[in-house]
């Protein structure tokens, strides 16, 4: 039996060099596999094996191009560390083979837990848009719609599936030697039909980037700006006259909406240096619009404020802390508001047209130094305590009288930031409510399947490093190999052999082109529906 | 060496701005944020008459000139449509569905720009996404928005540069372009909107009702 290498071997063959593998493998049959005289480096985890002069490579660039301080708690790097000073100074590497821990294949996979899958959902084909004369979309979902179970089952077949259609279906290896005695355990890649969900997914993202025009001004509603107010709707009516109504028709046996309204803190933006938080109430019926001006500004010199979203989990703590010592969230009272009327503001189409605002506003002072909330960046905790004494603006309190309001905040902790030379902060500007009062529900759908396959990498985000996404966790490693299972171009073409680190609030993955071969992360995650995809080729 | 954050669901993209043809709350969206920089605006004016020190200098000098940018637009147009792409081709967008961590906001190259923001609520969703709906259920997700000059815009104005009498074409300047230049010649070219004598002026005319309506 041939001894398979991570990193040259026929199982790191990847998929679209395959034919210049096979063919070079038979002139040179030791790339191929490697006999028993080679020292192979054995995981113990995944049972992938590793020549040693590849691990030595590979050791060799990561040492080269990897901060110390990343790799120096790995386990593989720290496993072979001795063996590779020996190699540098010339000395043979040992007769028999080492075992290690995991490999670099594994390295992430180990460190999440059994049970632990990923959070995230695969993104799915976008739904018709309405009102667009283009309606590929719609035809490509009443195609597919039903076809979701088969994609999925050709999505993620087992290995024996694999097996099987490779010797019976799969004409694109038709003229590769599959008889020849050496090569018999090795396993052919199998290249999958471009699934239907990928493919909607596909025109999806080209129908969106090439939107057609109308000729009408759609857009010509605006103008009731001029003129119209923005006062918020009445909430408390709104709340109690929908939950009257749930109540009304769950009495009826018929299906309701709403059971209750949400924790005022959940989704709620929270600002830990002004010990604000200013709720978020949406409702597709009564939408409003926030503004934020809270980067730093090389204008005036201000510095930029930490913020986060508040999460369920916190939400609920901190109602159970009220629940607790018989308390209730700091709502802003009405007369902390300093409310005028700004005369003469332009439209901003043009100048010459004006008209008047009602802004209320209010100037919070710093509470907490910022270089000290600097140092939870990445948090998406909150401790209940200290939500408890913020402040809040949430729809139970919203002005009335408003149609802007206006939420600054001061520095007046900072020692190098002097009232004289720096003004406050625009925490938030609040437009309590806008001219087309609702969306439907539908169309909210609608927006969000179709501006999802243009976010971010084919609809995740996964290079914001600056704490936004949270720390790193066991699930955030399983979301990670779910991703790249789903996304075929977060990793480098060619990326070779590949390990990863762990910082705080990110995950280094560490590849090196390795002769135009590829291997990827865990062939444990074969079995763990993680990054599948991503080892098919290499199957 | 690749970087990840944690993944998560959403992300940054370049919105194309003919999609308010299909939702017009995304073209209400970025002229609310045009209304509040302007307000924001008139109250720094009311509070620097009052010796008080402006609140939001930085990125609301910012935002006005991307708006002064999409009113020469509509001054040529008439259309308010036009106005709203013309802004919308200067901001990039954000879909975040998930409650964010405590970070700082940062723009590219030490820019300023407001940041812009509205949720939605989907129901029927499993999963809370950001969180924050008025009632117990559906999945909000936010839509943000900043400044950031799109390739299109800025491969519009490369490649017309010369022929709207904005100098040489710089590959690497157009922001530049965008930021100065066109602001600039602003006032020239309200001097002579009605006679169509520059020849700069008529190509921009031309040029931004074809790239604009098409």
């Amino acid at each position: 039996m041939s001894r398979r290498c991570l990193c040259c071997g026929p199982i790191a063959a990847q998929a679209s060099r395959i034919d210049k593998y096979w063919l070079s493998s038979e002139k040179t049959p030791g790339v191929l596999a490697h006999n028993d005289r080679h020292t192979m480096v054995l995981c113990c985890n995944c049972l992938g094996q590793q020549n040693f002069e590849c691990a030595m490579d590979f050791m060799d660039r990561v040492l080269d191009k990897v901060p110390a301080c990343v790799i120096k708690e790995h386990p593989w790097v720290l496993a072979l560390r001795p063996l590779y000073n020996n190699h540098t100074k010339g000395i043979l590497p040992p007769s028999h083979d080492i075992e290690v821990q995991c490999c670099i294949a594994c390295s992430l996979s180990i460190t999440i837990p059994e049970g632990v899958r990923s959070s995230l959902l695969p993104i799915q084909a976008p739904l018709a848009i309405v009102g667009n004369n283009d309606t590929n979309i719609s035809n490509v979902m009443m195609n597919d719609d039903v076809d979701d179970d088969d994609d999925d089952a050709s999505y993620n077949p087992t290995i024996n599936e694999l097996n099987l259609e490779s010797n019976s279906t799969n004409s694109e290896y038709d003229s590769y030697n599959t008889d020849d005695d050496d090569d018999a355990d090795v396993d052919l890649p199998i290249l999958l039909p471009l699934s239907k969900r990928k493919r909607a997914i596909y025109e999806g993202i080209g129908r969106m980037k090439n939107l057609p025009a109308t000729e009408d001004d759609t857009m010509a509603f605006l103008t009731g700006y001029q003129h119209c107010a923005t006062k918020p709707p009445n909430y408390k009516h709104l709340v109690q006259h929908t939950l009257q109504k749930a109540q009304r028709h769950k009495k009826a046996g018929r299906k309701i909406e709403y059971t209750a309204y949400s924790n005022v803190y959940e989704g709620a933006f929270y600002i830990p240096s002004h010990n604000l938080v200013i709720g978020n109430y949406t409702h597709n019926d009564r939408l409003f619009v926030d503004v934020h001006g809270l980067a730093p500004s090389a204008a005036d010199g201000s510095p930029s404020v930490p913020h986060m979203v508040i999460t369920k989990a916190d939400a609920d703590a901190v109602h159970d802390y009220h629940m607790k010592y018989n308390t209730k969230p700091k709502l802003i009272q009405k007369d902390m508001f300093d409310i005028f009327q700004l005369h003469d503001v332009p439209m901003p189409e043009d100048r010459s047209i004006t008209r008047s605002w009602d802004v209320a506003h209010c100037t919070f002072p710093q509470t907490t130094r910022l270089d000290e909330v600097n140092k939870l960046n990445g948090s998406t905790h909150v401790e209940p305590e200290i939500l408890a004494n913020c402040l809040v603006y949430t729809w139970k309190n919203v002005h009335p009288d408003a149609d802007v309001v206006l939420f600054d905040g001061g520095f007046g902790l900072e020692d190098y930031v002097t009232m004289k030379t720096v003004g406050p902060k625009l925490l938030a500007a609040r437009m309590q409510s806008t001219l087309s009062k609702s969306i439907s529900d539908s169309d909210v759908k609608t927006m969000h399947s179709n501006l999802s396959l243009l976010a971010g990498r084919k609809g995740f985000e996964v290079t914001r490093t600056s704490g936004t996404a949270g720390f790193t966790s066991p699930q955030s490693h399983a979301d990670l190999l779910f991703v790249l299972h789903d996304n075929d171009s977060l990793l480098p073409n060619k990326a070779g052999v590949c390990t990863s680190s762990l910082c705080i609030k990110f995950l280094l993955i560490m590849s090196i082109s390795h002769n135009n071969y590829l291997s990827l992360l865990c062939s444990r995650c074969l079995f763990d529906n993680s990054a599948r995809k991503v080892l098919l080729p290499i199957l | 060496m690749t970087t990840y954050a944690p993944p998560k669901p959403g992300g940054a993209f370049l919105l194309n701005s003919n999609a308010i043809d299909a939702w017009q709350v995304l073209g209400e969206f970025a002229y609310i944020k045009m209304l509040i920089t302007v307000i924001l605006d008139k109250r720094n004016e009311v509070l620097q008459a009052s010796g008080h020190l402006k609140v939001g200098h930085g990125p609301i000098s910012h935002e006005l000139r991307n708006i002064k940018y999409a009113r020469k637009f509509f001054r040529l147009t008439k259309s308010l449509k036009v106005f709203v792409k013309a802004f919308m081709n200067v901001n990039s967008m954000s879909l975040v569905a998930y409650p964010v961590g405590q970070h700082n906001d940062h723009f590219n190259a030490g820019g300023e720009s407001l940041e812009n923001k509205i949720t939605f609520i989907i129901k029927g969703v499993t999963g809370r996404g950001r969180g924050g709906s008025l009632f117990d259920n559906g999945y909000v997700f936010a839509l943000l928005d900043w400044q950031h000059t799109t390739r299109t815009a800025r491969k519009f104005y490369v490649t017309h540069a010369q022929e709207m009498g904005l100098g040489p074409i710089q590959s690497s300047g157009a922001q530049r372009i965008l930021d100065t230049n066109i602001v600039d010649n602003q006032n020239q070219c309200k001097h002579h909107c009605n006679d169509h004598q520059l020849p700069g002026l008529n190509s921009l005319k031309k040029m931004s009702i074809l790239y604009l309506w098409k």
